[in-house]
């Protein structure tokens, strides 16, 4: 550039500078993009630094016309989307496209019930081992397994061995043969069983009791005794708690008795007992699908003049497919039922709470 | 030795011609053979490592598989940065190493240390594997296996994919994984009962041993007989729901318990993490086919397509395959817009060639230089492996106009010459003549042009894998137009131009009419600027103002978005929602965009499929959008039009935010930044609560910024966990061990597998696991129970308490730190500026605790890389230039006056920039960087003729002026015919046309003010800047 000035003598020296100036700013020009990019990155890396802040604050005062105008933007924000309220809004239709149901929260009736593991027994009450009462040979037997026999029915004929005068083994109740231990010409001891004969007309549905359930059972409580499968059910009521635990399986003994007229509990038969444990009537009662956790805390969703507002509940007892609702839902209010995820979806997108694809 | 080369080609015309003759055919040839892409391939030289480890949850992975992987795989050489992401069940670890690393390498390296890892990880954690061989581009078909008849059930239809599509397609060559999504795995469930257990006091455990005891085939050698040997093999292999359900576990007295007695056994879909459904109708099955890494995206797609016509042919009747998304289309689309461009600029050169020229003969001299150096670069690419794609094809249509350059100046002279030429020198001789007057300058011209494009190749990353086959295609027909004006020029002219002979009267006008015409024009103008020189001043001051008035104005991106004509809409749902309920949203989303009738089909991959590709979870949705062909679109819509029309239909549906783009950009993107969206921001810190806290208050602030669209923070945390923590005490007094109550959780809850049941070729899983109604609730985990050795029947919930809890999502992190990302579009304004304003309001209105720290990244990252890189790059090359002319002329002066053509030809580019409404980009900066050579070159013949003139000794002034009047004929066709092969370009709508138009608009705007300029400007100045003439050794 000073060589070309040197050789520019001849010339005004105003026009002299001027084309130098032309050509600074054609090349100042050209390289600003440049030089431009140049500073965002300084300015990107002093985000981090210390001197970061003065960088910020000096920058904040040029602008602060602006931000003014963004803490009005905020608080309009706010309001349209309302988070600090946490209210969503929506249409029917998109209620209706979303299956999103509501009801009116109402009274209900709940049954709280446990389930027990257990096994049919005979009922112990009505079983008998027929016994000879003196030492003899067996000469008649009158009964085979499975027989079903009436009170006083000849089971078998013995003679004694010591008197040689015949006797005979008679069933002491109506029931079935269920076992027997003899054989013609045997000579069995007197006090040896040789029948049992058990009245199945009603059976014991002995259930297992865990630890942990053994507060809640007590006896008069109303159980369906179910066998699995497709086969029958009974309903009946607790009759027995064992007062000891098992010292094997550390379970407690509860037990109903079965009528068993149509032979349908068979002693041995694997079994399920649902104890009704409560009947709860509650002024509210809602159904699971409503309940949901938002934020911690147990909420359900109920309709306000603003849109749908998670409403914080503490819930009582519980069954199956409802729960009572202790507070924080009155009755008459309207909730949410049915997928009340897409609400907590909604409200969850982010404390910005805006819907997406939002342009400003 | 210039004028050695023209003399030479001269004498030897027949080689010449065979020499033309050999590259035109070459070049054909090597065209045919070039690989077809849409645009070059950015993705980075990545290995990614994926662990399956079936139901674990996030900080399982991230602590006992990602962390083991990351550790092994830190320390590799020529890794530029690890980063992963634990997810529920699976971890991905992305190792990226630096630019321009073979991918083979990489793969070696990782391999050798995956060993590694593969010990640290703890046993039954998973096995790392590496993905696919591929590239962002990779996924280059995908299609959905529709069942016209209905009566396929989704696990048949699966079974058909996984076991005969997929299968079939892996056999094309350049295929390297073919990825299964949607329908059910099918699988044998065995679902026991656990009261069955109870009752026949057993243990899964043994039901499982069991079930793997009584399913194996076996070999027994051989047996001789009679010289002949018979193989002993046993079959055990169960068959079937019968065989399995036969299986004895116990025997009770003699009674035998079979597997049915304690478990049903059915035929079920295995768990699964992703689905994809279709139009909000139906489930459907589905693959994606991604291609070998370095294959000719066109010739696999090609062969996919004709195996999947075959495989077609082989399926079940009613059961057809619907491709709806192939590259190809995208392919041709771009591959179209180019050649198109390419050929109509050609056909505009040749148009101003007659006109300028006036003669038939001339113009197809220079005509001639277009085949000759398009095909010379075909050859090159061949060599270069340059594949044909936008970008490299793009740098074609660029050059067209400037590759006739050299030529025109040549015959210009040579037609100049010819024409008053005395009678008696021979047409050779004037020739040569001619091409000796001009070949310097030509020559240094050229070498400008391909210098400027020279920096270009330094460009590194994204930015330099999309643009450097542009540069390399530019100088490479730049190249080849060189040597045909040295070469073939001097010899076509001697073939095919006549000198006027006959009617030659000496004073008959030498000029066509036109040219008449422009210097009548011309004269005055030049005249009152070379006698008012102010005015030329003050005209170049007033554009300098001008241009530097207007630029601040342009706003900066990185590259203009190319519309791939496939749209994908991501939708992320809450984080806590099950995979039926993101199923459920996503089809209502579905049917809500098929109201838009440009829609045809709505086609949602929720979720993740077959490992591979994708790590998405399964409250994260990319629908991809087919639209109709463009004929049956509304009046006037653009692809922008139909993305805000989605925009509209997605917005207001309640729990899902949604983000839209398109299917390349999306997979490069990920892979890039590992983000999706525009600008990334991340928030580095250890604790997920306080990233989450803050990166929700980080998002609100940049929400509030003027611009900003689909502000996400990313979901770390609100994953809902059952968290089941077993009391040490409680199980001590019990004396059980801790390990008997985790494996009641994991096989009881989880179900393991226990062997496979083999169809054919066709191998399914037996699953094991409580049956539903079991281990469905909260209490019924509570309720299971566990059995002591001593007997004694323990529920869990009396060894363990059971809470639910709110956990992390998925976990991500980069080089070992865990953040979270908070992404946003800009819409309406440039990046930069938007990245300015919100680092300012995030700075002023966030404070930071300690150890957390921010970083800006995305597209946003690389456009600070590529300006930077300029930054450097454009001085240099400057600086080069100056050199270059400082060779060719001797004298600083002369340098000077010709380096003032690149303000005034910025000035052009900037305006014609800012018209348009685009915005100061990657493309556009290479615009300008062709402009730089341009506009010298022009210069460059200009001022040549001027100092020619003035050496003969003219008066500065009239030498100025009638140099000026002389030089307008080829100064005004140079620069028409590159304006003009840049017309198209600039025009064009096709796919890809948004790439090439901001560059087009720079060259052709800084043209037209550069032109101006040197024809008015530069004789009037020429006078400060003559050099002066001392003594040379002339």
């Amino acid at each position: 550039m000073n060589f070309a000035s040197q050789t520019l003598s001849t010339k005004p020296p105003r026009l002299r500078a001027l084309l130098i100036a032309l050509l600074a700013l054609g090349l100042a020009t050209g390289l600003r993009a440049e030089d431009d990019h140049d500073h965002d990155h300084e300015h990107d890396h002093a985000d981090h630094g210390a001197h970061a802040h003065e960088d910020g604050e000096e920058e904040h005062d040029d602008h602060d016309h602006k931000d003014g105008d963004h803490e009005a933007h905020d608080e309009h924000e706010g309001h349209d989307h309302g988070h600090e309220e946490g209210v969503v809004e929506l249409s029917p239709a998109v209620m209706g496209e979303f299956g999103i149901v509501t009801a009116k929260a109402g009274p209900g009736v709940l049954h709280e019930e446990v389930v027990l593991p257990g096994e049919i027994q005979f009922n112990r009450e009505r079983v008998a081992k027929v016994t000879p009462r003196y030492t003899g040979t067996v000469q008649a037997i009158d009964a085979r397994l499975a027989d079903q026999v009436t009170q006083g029915q000849v089971l078998a004929a013995l003679e004694s061995t010591e008197t040689l005068r015949p006797f005979d083994l008679k069933a002491p109740f109506d029931g079935v043969v269920t076992a027997y231990d003899v054989t013609l010409g045997e000579t069995v001891e007197a006090g040896q069983p040789l029948f049992t004969v058990a009245d199945l007309s009603t059976v014991w549905a002995d259930l297992r009791i865990y630890q942990r359930d053994m507060g809640k059972i007590t006896k008069g409580q109303s159980v369906l005794i179910a066998g699995g499968h497709d086969e029958a059910t009974f309903r009946g009521t607790i009759s027995y708690i064992a007062p000891v635990i098992d010292e094997h399986t550390r379970t407690g003994l509860a037990r109903v008795v079965v009528d068993n007229h149509d032979g349908d509990w068979k002693p041995g038969q694997f079994i399920k007992g649902s104890v009704s444990i409560d009947e709860h009537r509650a002024p509210v009662v809602v159904p699971r699908t409503a309940v949901l956790t938002y934020e911690d805390q147990t909420v359900v969703f109920v309709q306000t003049d603003e849109g749908f507002e998670p409403r914080p509940i503490v819930l009582g007892h519980g069954d199956a497919a409802s729960f009572a609702v202790q507070s924080g839902l009155k009755p008459g209010e309207v909730y949410v039922t049915r997928n009340p995820i897409s609400l907590k979806a909604e409200l969850s997108k982010g404390s910005f709470g805006g819907h997406e694809g939002h342009v400003h | 030795m210039l004028q050695k080369i023209i003399e030479t080609a001269l004498r030897n015309k027949l080689v010449v011609a065979l020499f033309t003759l050999a590259v035109i055919g070459g070049g054909y040839w090597s065209y045919q053979k070039l690989p077809v892409d849409a645009f070059p391939d950015v993705s980075p030289a990545l290995v990614q490592v994926f662990t399956v480890t079936s139901g674990l949850g996030p900080e399982e992975v991230e602590k006992f598989v990602t962390f083991p992987v990351e550790a092994a795989m830190s320390g590799l050489p020529r890794v530029k940065e690890i980063r992963s992401v634990s997810n529920f069940g699976l971890s991905v670890v992305g190792i990226y190493f630096e630019e321009g690393t073979d991918i083979y390498f990489a793969r070696q390296v990782v391999g050798e240390r995956l060993s590694e890892a593969r010990e640290a990880i703890p046993e039954g954690f998973g096995e790392p594997e590496m993905g696919p061989i591929s590239t962002g581009q990779g996924l280059v078909l995908y299609y959905n296996l529709i069942d016209t008849t209905g009566q396929y059930s989704l696990e048949d239809l699966r079974s058909i994919q996984d076991w005969v599509v997929k299968y079939n397609l892996q056999t094309v060559p350049g295929v390297t994984e073919v990825l299964g999504i949607g329908g059910n795995v099918k699988q044998f469930q065995v679902n026991i009962d656990p009261d069955a257990l109870l009752r026949y006091n057993l243990t899964l455990h043994e039901v499982i041993e069991r079930i793997e005891a009584n399913n194996q085939n076996v070999g027994g050698q051989f047996l001789e007989r009679n010289g002949e040997m018979f193989i002993v093999r046993s079959e055990g292999l169960a068959r079937g729901i019968d065989d399995l359900s036969g299986i004895v576990i116990a025997h009770e007295d003699g009674t035998p318990v079979t597997l049915q007695d304690v478990a049903t056994v059915e035929v079920g879909g295995e768990i699964r993490q992703g689905l994809q459904t279709r139009n909000g109708e139906e489930e459907v099955v589905s693959g994606m086919v991604i291609k070998l890494y370095g294959t000719n995206s066109s010739t696999v797609i090609e062969a996919v397509e004709k195996k999947l016509a075959e495989i077609e042919k082989a399926l079940p009747e009613g059961v057809v395959i619907d491709p709806y998304y192939q590259q190809k289309t995208l392919v041709q689309g771009s591959v179209d817009t180019v050649t198109n461009a390419l050929l109509q600029g050609i056909g505009l050169v040749v148009l101003i060639l007659l006109i300028f020229i006036g003669g038939f003969r001339p113009s197809l001299v220079v005509a001639l230089s277009i085949p000759f150096s398009v095909l010379f670069a075909a050859i090159a690419m061949y060599y270069f492996d340059i594949s044909a794609n936008l970008m490299s094809l793009g740098g074609l249509a660029i050059a067209i106009g400037m590759m006739v350059d050299g030529t025109i100046v040549m015959v210009e002279n040579t037609d100049r010459l010819l024409r008053g030429a005395p009678q008696e020198e021979s047409k050779l001789h004037v020739i040569a003549r001619a091409c000796r007057e001009v070949a310097q300058p030509i020559t240094f011209a050229i070498l400008i042009v391909v210098i400027v494009f020279i920096p270009l190749f330094t460009l590194q990353g994204v930015e330099g894998k999309m643009f450097r086959p542009l540069a390399y295609t530019v100088a490479l027909a730049m190249f080849g137009s060189l040597i045909y004006a040295l070469v073939g020029a001097p010899v076509y002219s001697a073939l095919f131009m006549r000198k006027p002979k006959a009617k030659a009267n000496a004073d008959a006008p030498r000029e066509i009419w036109i040219v008449r015409a422009l210097v009548s024009v011309y004269r005055p103008l030049v005249t009152l600027f070379v006698r008012c020189r102010a005015l030329a001043v003050g005209l170049s001051l007033a554009l300098l103002v001008l241009g530097a008035w207007i630029f601040p104005k342009l706003g900066s991106e990185f590259t203009p978005r190319l519309m791939e004509g496939d749209i994908i809409a991501n939708l992320s749902m809450a984080p806590s929602v099950s995979l039926e309920e993101t199923k459920r949203n996503s089809m209502l989303a579905e049917k809500r965009l098929l109201e838009i009738p440009e829609i045809e089909q709505a086609i949602s991959r929720i979720g993740r499929g077959e490992v591979g590709a994708h790590a998405d979870p399964i409250n994260s949705v990319h629908m991809m959008v087919v639209l109709k062909p463009k004929a049956e679109w509304r009046e006037g819509f653009t692809q922008v039009d139909i993305e805000n029309a989605m925009r509209e239909k997605l917005e207001g549906m309640p729990g899902v935010q949604s983000n839209i783009t398109q299917p390349i950009q999306l997979s490069v993107d990920e892979l890039i930044g590992g983000s999706k969206a525009q600008l990334a921001i991340k928030l580095f810190g250890p604790d997920l609560e306080t990233l989450k806290e803050q990166g929700d208050a980080i998002a609100a602030v940049v929400m509030d910024i003027d611009g900003a669209a689909d502000v996400q923070a990313g979901q770390v945390i609100g994953s809902p966990q059952i968290v089941i923590r077993p009391d040490r005490e409680a199980i001590a007094r019990h004396g059980l061990n801790l390990s008997e109550v985790q494996e009641l959780i994991e096989a009881a809850v989880g179900g393991v597998e226990a062997g496979q049941i083999y169809e054919g070729v066709q191998r399914y899983d037996i699953y094991v696991r409580y049956q539903e109604d079991a281990r469905d609730t909260i209490e019924d985990l509570g309720h299971l129970i566990v059995r002591t050795e001593g007997g004694a029947l323990i529920p869990l919930d009396e060894v363990a308490t059971i809470e639910e809890v709110v956990g992390p999502r998925q976990i991500v992190r980069e080089n070992n730190q865990r953040y979270l990302e908070i992404q946003a579009n800009v819409v309406g304004r440039d990046i930069g500026s938007f990245v300015e304003e919100a680092q300012e309001a995030i700075d002023a209105e966030i404070e930071l605790p300690a150890g957390y720290l921010v970083s800006w990244g995305g597209q946003y990252e690389l456009q600070q890389e590529a300006n930077r890189r300029l930054g450097i790059v454009v001085p240099v090359t400057l600086a080069l230039i100056a050199l270059l002319i400082y060779t060719s002329f001797g004298s600083i002066k002369n340098t000077v006056l010709i380096l003032l053509n690149i303000p005034l030809a910025l000035v052009g580019g900037v305006v014609g920039l800012w018209l348009a409404g685009e915005n100061l980009s990657v493309p556009s900066s290479i615009g300008f960087i062709a402009l730089f050579g341009i506009a010298l070159g022009n210069g460059m013949v200009l001022v040549t003729y001027l100092n020619q003139l003035f050496r003969e000794g003219k008066d500065i002034d009239d030498a100025s002026i009638e140099g000026a009047c002389l030089r307008v004929r080829p100064v005004l066709m140079t620069a028409g015919t590159t304006l003009l092969g840049l017309l198209p370009l600039l025009l064009a709508t096709g796919t890809g046309s948004e790439v090439q138009r901001p560059l087009a608009l720079v060259v052709i705007g800084g043209l037209v003010s550069s032109t101006i300029l040197t024809l008015l400007v530069v004789p009037a100045l020429y006078k400060w800047f003559t050099a002066r003439p001392k003594p040379e050794i002339s």
